[in-house]
């Protein structure tokens, strides 16, 4: 891809050596609280972030003695809040900047932006200026106080540990600009669903292209959901990017329909076309950066389609989503567009075993994709980014390195990257990538993963030969055979 | 000269006389759009797939292609016809007065055209209207091809309110010469004419001209047609500022050389019609045509340059595929010749001939007709995101989408055909001008112009 990976900064900035020490010892020495207790806290902090210690165990030690100095244990510290915090309100707060990309009010459908004003513009313009906390309003207020309450220099270092321990070091840098205040409309308390997808667990099977093909019934051809395959120069192992549409929370194509057809739902950041009213100009899927989006060119199989839909869904109804409009399942009229709808007929279905469920997802037998709403912190995708930190420390141990030494070079706190897709397009996509992203020299490999011999258990090819293919000129020649 | 100079018998002699090279003609033209029209039954009837479009994607075609291409040379040379019109107005250029009203209907044609081309375009062209309407209110703010509609619409009623204004005393004035039985017509466009209103009207058709000045080169071809291409971020072949300037000296280049094509066919065809636009004028269009065809040339070595030498991957791709295709320099020499044949014209190296002028402008006509289907094309071959670049596929146009450039092209041809056989297609005063009874003309047209064209009536024919 062409934007690089952000430095994150860690591996020059800390030795946590002797310097250090000294350099701790003396900001400890000007205030007045205890300064080895300061020190021990931020060394404790740091063997957290190296996955040395547990969570549980950094809360409980030197509790005592906290309580002693400070007259209260504040710690995890949230510098939004003097109180104390739970558990799983700290996790939150970590992942703060994992919500999903707000609904901008412009592109509210017109059926859903009558329904009590919900849809105010999210004034994501509150961008961050390099500090992870700056955008709760009442900063100033509460740093100040947690900093009465623990002491500065002691908040100081185990607040800039702790940022460590939060795997989001790109995600900081990356993200920060996209943390809204809380308030309606503005995405943070909103749903707003999305797919967190590991790529690096993909193994390129494809099931879930396949399993989508399945379950929507989509032409010929299209692909509302996919797998590429790459490679990197420097790495032995073939790479996948799992492709599916990233219901951007600044969609383009929404922008440029002229008819309004396609639309991002308000109630949960969907973005759907609505098949009675597309005139099949094609300019959504011109305005895509993606390359997602699927034309119905030929007369669809009216038969094959109808008998496939229902073996899997209750009626044709199952197209109509809860507004009643006729945005789900396949786009089975000549002459229009589709894409993919995070099966927005699970969604509507009122059944919780399909409610925040995919096909793609479903179909995944290595559980790389995970679907659910960013905005909520128990839902799967949050709760796999967490996991997924957890299993980077595990990875370590698994693999025999001395965890004993804290300056080995593999244990600089380390992070799994996640990133968005070709963010530099300002479309705010709502699908976070965990694992390795392609790099500007990245080969996508000679044949693309060979999706022209796949085909779905129904019979449906993926591809779809054109009249006018075989006899182009051969323009291309940048293309694969460099 | 053995001919007298052009006068208003000469102007409605297209009236007259239908030949047997106009029902040929007509024939031709005919059997072109018949073909357009069954190619787009049959793509009707089994969608688009008929064409050679695809995704761009993983489908690795291209979503627009010739249709779109054909629609923006339609809008360019609906363009600069009017252009030519309107500075005719309001800079008073009377050398150019001949051809204003041929400018004028050719924009009104190859607007038609252009229009048609969306239609033809789309998948559901059925719900065309509705579907817009409904929704105009919030995509006006947002698509750039609602405000594309917006500014075609406003262009066509801008056009055709210009037309039909200055039509009016010209058909008064000739009244008498016009057949009788195209009356019901004339009434029509005579409806409550009064001879006081010309000095009102010329006021109004001087704003219309400013008006359509402004908006054709800021808004039409410098402004909406290359905003639907150049605002797409992840487009590199269409990113940037340079898509307009480009798209505008496209256009003007294109019609210049319409303009002149269908003055070169009026002038053969009819007797006199050589002094009715003399030399002068096809020597003057074909100059500018020269110097626009030498604007986008310049252009197109910015865009060269910038994408070939130190380019972001993604143009480095778009561009350097773009400069190994050979249709592309195909293009620029359909360009190149006649700017260099029209530099050695004005240089007197060569002498004036209006068939190398007609050779002339067809090339630059074809030749953006290449060059914006191209690059229409190549932008979407060629997206900023490497996903796809191994996904095989490719875009040629196939027959039936070839067929909408030979039938819109049957369809302007008709359209002249008819309008030339219903009203004087060079406005009166642009002979009145020309010598004999100018001033005459100016205080009482009707009586002057025919006792004028009583004597020259003989000699005409």
């Amino acid at each position: 891809m062409s934007t690089e990976e952000p430095d994150t900064g860690y591996s020059t900035k800390h030795s946590y050596g002797p310097e250090w020490e000294e350099e701790s010892r003396e900001v400890l020495s000007e205030v007045d609280f205890d300064t080895e207790l300061g020190i021990e806290l931020a060394r404790d902090a740091q063997r957290l972030s190296q996955g040395k210690i547990s969570e549980e165990e950094f809360y409980s030690r030197h509790s005592d003695k906290v309580n002693e100095e400070f007259g209260i244990d504040a710690r995890p510290t949230d510098p939004r809040s003097s109180e104390p915090l739970d558990k799983d309100t700290v996790e939150d707060a970590l992942n703060d900047d994992v919500v999903a990309e707000p609904v901008p009010s412009k592109y509210a459908d017109a059926a859903n932006s009558g329904d009590g004003g919900e849809g105010g513009d999210g004034g994501n313009d509150g961008g961050g200026d390099g500090n992870g906390w700056s955008d709760d309003e009442d900063d100033g207020v509460s740093r100040r106080t947690v900093l009465q309450s623990v002491g500065v220099a002691a908040a100081g270092i185990a607040a800039g540990t702790w940022s460590q321990r939060n795997p989001s070091g790109i995600w900081d840098e990356g993200e920060e600009r996209n943390i809204q205040p809380a308030g309606p409309g503005t995405g943070g308390d909103e749903t707003h669903l999305g797919f967190v997808i590991d790529v690096d667990a993909c193994i390129g099977g494809a099931h879930c292209a396949i399993g989508c093909k399945d379950e929507n019934q989509t032409p010929d051809g299209a692909l509302w959901n996919f797998v590429f395959q790459y490679q990197e120069p420097d790495r032995d192992s073939e790479e996948y990017l799992i492709r599916p549409c990233m219901h951007c929370s600044d969609p383009p194509c929404v922008s440029v329909c002229p008819v309004r057809a396609r639309h991002k739902r308000t109630e949960d950041g969907i973005v759907l076309t609505d098949y009675d009213i597309c005139i099949g100009c094609r300019y959504c899927q011109v305005a895509c950066p993606y390359g997602v989006n699927y034309f119905q060119w030929g007369e669809p199989d009216e038969e094959r389609w109808r008998d496939n839909f229902l073996s899997n869904h209750d009626s044709v109804d199952d197209r109509l989503d809860k507004r009643g409009k006729h945005v789900a399942g396949p786009q089975h009229e000549k002459g229009i567009m589709g894409k993919c709808t995070f099966c927005v007929h699970r969604q509507d279905s009122g059944d919780p075993e399909l409610e925040n469920t995919t096909a793609c997802e479903q179909a995944c037998p290595v559980d790389a994709i995970h679907f659910g709403d960013l905005n909520d912190p128990d839902s799967k995708p949050r709760r796999y980014l967490r996991e997924v930190e957890g299993r980077s420390e595990e990875a370590g141990n698994l693999a025999g390195r001395d965890t004993t030494d804290p300056d080995a070079e593999w244990q600089r706190p380390r992070h799994v990257p996640r990133w968005r897709f070709q963010e530099q397009y300002g479309t705010r996509p709502n699908v976070i990538y965990v694992g390795h992203q392609p790099s500007a020299d990245a080969e996508w490999v000679d044949e693309p993963l060979p999706y022209d011999e796949y085909v779905s258990d129904f019979g449906h090819s993926m591809t779809k030969s054109r009249e006018g293919f075989d006899n182009a000129p051969s323009d291309r020649k940048l293309r694969g055979e460099d | 000269m053995s001919m007298p100079d052009a006068d208003a018998d000469d102007l409605i002699r297209p009236i007259r006389k239908p030949t047997r090279a106009y029902f040929l003609v007509a024939a031709l033209a005919g059997i072109a759009s018949v073909v357009f029209v069954a190619a787009y039954i049959l793509q009707l009837s089994q969608g688009m797939e008929v064409t050679g479009l695809s995704d761009w994607g993983s489908g690795g075609g291209s979503t627009w292609g010739l249709y779109i291409g054909t629609f923006i040379w339609w809008v360019g040379i609906a363009h600069g016809g009017i252009v030519i019109s309107a500075a005719v107005r309001l800079l008073k250029l009377e050398k150019y007065e001949p051809v204003a009203r041929i400018a004028e209907l050719l924009t009104i044609g190859a607007l038609s055209m252009a229009g048609l081309m969306i239609v033809v375009h789309l998948g559901r062209p059925d719900r065309v209207v509705w579907s817009v309407v409904q929704a105009y209110p919030t995509t006006v703010h947002t698509s750039p091809l609602a405000w594309d509609l917006t500014v075609i619409t406003l262009y066509f009623v801008l056009t055709a309110t210009y037309l039909s204004l200055t039509l009016r005393s010209d058909v008064y004035r000739l009244r008498d010469k016009l057949p009788d039985i195209l009356d019901p017509l004339y009434s029509l466009l005579l409806f409550r004419y009064d001879t006081d209103e010309d000095p009102v009207v010329e006021r109004m058709a001087w704003w219309l001209a400013l008006a359509i000045i402004v908006l054709a080169p800021l808004l039409l071809h410098g402004g909406v047609i290359p905003w639907l291409f150049q605002l797409t971020p992840s487009m590199p072949g269409w990113y940037g500022g340079l898509t307009s300037p480009t798209f505008l000296s496209a256009a003007l280049s294109s019609a210049m050389g319409g303009v002149i094509v269908v003055c070169f066919v009026f002038r053969k065809v009819y007797t006199n019609w050589d002094k009715v636009i003399p030399d002068d004028v096809i020597w003057g269009l074909g100059w500018w045509m020269g110097i626009f065809a030498l604007i986008f040339i310049w252009l197109q070595l910015q865009r060269m340059i910038t994408g070939l030498y130190a380019p972001p991957l993604d143009v480095e791709t778009v561009m350097t595929a773009t400069a190994e295709f050979w249709l592309y320099w195909v293009a620029m020499l359909l360009m190149f010749l006649p700017l260099a044949y029209v530099a050695f014209q004005h240089f007197g190296i060569l002498k004036f001939s209006e068939r190398g002028m007609l050779v002339a402008a067809i090339a630059v006509v074809l030749g953006i007709l290449v060059e914006k289907t191209l690059f229409t094309v190549e932008g979407l071959l060629y997206p900023a995101t490497q996903l796809y670049e191994n996904t095989p596929g490719n875009y040629f146009p196939t027959w039936i989408e070839m067929s909408s450039v030979l039938g819109t092209t049957g369809l302007i041809i008709l359209f002249f055909l008819l309008v030339s056989k219903l009203i004087p297609i060079v406005e009166l005063k642009s002979v009145e001008h020309g010598g004999h009874g100018e001033e005459e003309a100016v205080a009482d047209g009707g009586v002057e112009t025919e006792t004028c064209a009583e004597g020259a009536q003989e000699g005409g024919d």
